[in-house]
């Protein structure tokens, strides 16, 4: 089955993200489709590379990257979350005037319409709040 | 059309979980994840809900890991614990999943 | 393509967390998809509706007033669970939209009719 995935917890502060990060892995040895991830209120907070653990600490944004890169799954970011959160694309921040940008490559930024989108085109969808 | 509630509050600091039952019809599931498994432990928390969702014909689960992870033994056998890949059947033999 | 009718579920009161702002943005751009919306309030998220609130000695932006800009977007329920405002000494009037109450087993009927339902 298509299962979109929504998260909203936030980045380290919550097990939200990464309880959902254990469904997707069960959910694809399953033989089911994640069609997306969600990162939606302080959940959008990992797309930002510069977030920095000790080495045995959870490295959620990397974590999530490889499972995007090795499953194909894409991880989207709710675009005003990020930016009230200060997570950038370059397009985004030179848009505002701000120095710098830390969007992880893995990670793209869209409006919650691509949210809505994949809700009612996928046969299942699960939140993490 | 069936639906799966999951839970992730701790019981122990609000009574709105028990609550929530009422709004679950017959069919339905519930399951108890990060510090909603908390109760699980207690001798009385969970009692009196897993016998009215038994009325209701709700079926209550508890995710095993977040059990392990927290130290807690579910003393409840009608509390049934489900790893990850157990989450994902639920979701699938549901309609929708309702985050509470 | 058919109705798939989407339930928004505010369960948090206003001000001390993003829930309220956050899913009035996901119910907004919900109005472009065409399809039936909701909204269901539970718990302390009835306060989100509350008359009165104050914000002119305040920085913060008042959110609130959106919820009643939001019939005009095609909301098409604001449904409140009865006990939730009977618990905290509110009735309907001192609301700043007009609501329908539910009682559990109404609130339990309106998930089950739904397609998918976000909770903030």
């Amino acid at each position: 089955m298509k299962i979109n995935i929504l998260i909203n917890g936030g980045l380290y502060s919550s097990q939200s993200a990464y309880s959902a990060w254990q469904f997707a892995h069960a959910a694809i040895s399953a033989g089911h489709e994640i069609t997306q991830v969600f990162f939606h209120q302080d959940a959008a907070g990992h797309g930002n590379r510069l977030a920095t653990v000790m080495s045995d600490e959870f490295d959620a944004v990397e974590m999530w990257s490889r499972l995007s890169v090795k499953h194909a799954v894409p991880l989207v970011l709710c675009v005003s979350a990020a930016e009230r959160r200060g997570v950038m694309s370059q397009e985004q921040a030179a848009e505002w005037g701000r120095e710098g940008d830390n969007l992880h490559s893995s990670f793209a930024v869209q409006g919650l319409g691509a949210l809505l989108e994949a809700t009612l085109a996928a046969d299942r969808m699960v939140t993490f709040a | 059309m069936s639906c799966l509630h999951t839970l992730s509050r701790s019981w122990h600091e609000s009574i709105w979980l028990y609550e929530q039952l009422a709004f679950a019809s017959p069919g339905d599931a519930v399951l108890l994840t990060r510090d909603a498994v908390l109760a699980t432990e207690s001798p009385i928390t969970l009692a009196s809900f897993l016998a009215k969702c038994e009325a209701q014909g709700v079926s209550v689960y508890v995710l095993a890991e977040d059990l392990k992870l927290r130290g807690v033994d579910n003393k409840y056998q009608n509390c049934h614990a489900v790893d990850y890949g157990g989450f994902v059947d639920l979701v699938i033999q549901h309609d929708k999943q309702i985050a509470w | 393509m058919s109705d798939q009718p989407l339930l928004y579920v505010f369960q948090s009161a206003p001000y001390s967390n993003a829930h309220g702002p956050e899913g009035l943005d996901a119910v907004l751009i919900g109005s472009a998809f065409e399809q039936s919306m909701s909204l269901l309030f539970l718990h302390d998220g009835v306060f989100q509706l509350r008359a009165g609130q104050d914000i002119s000695a305040s920085d913060l932006k008042r959110h609130s007033k959106t919820f009643r800009a939001l019939q005009d977007l095609g909301v098409e329920h604001f449904y409140v669970h009865d006990q939730a405002l009977l618990a905290r000494g509110l009735t309907p009037e001192q609301l700043m939209v007009d609501v329908e109450l539910l009682d559990a087993a109404a609130v339990a009927t309106l998930l089950q009719q739904q397609h998918r339902v976000m909770t903030f």
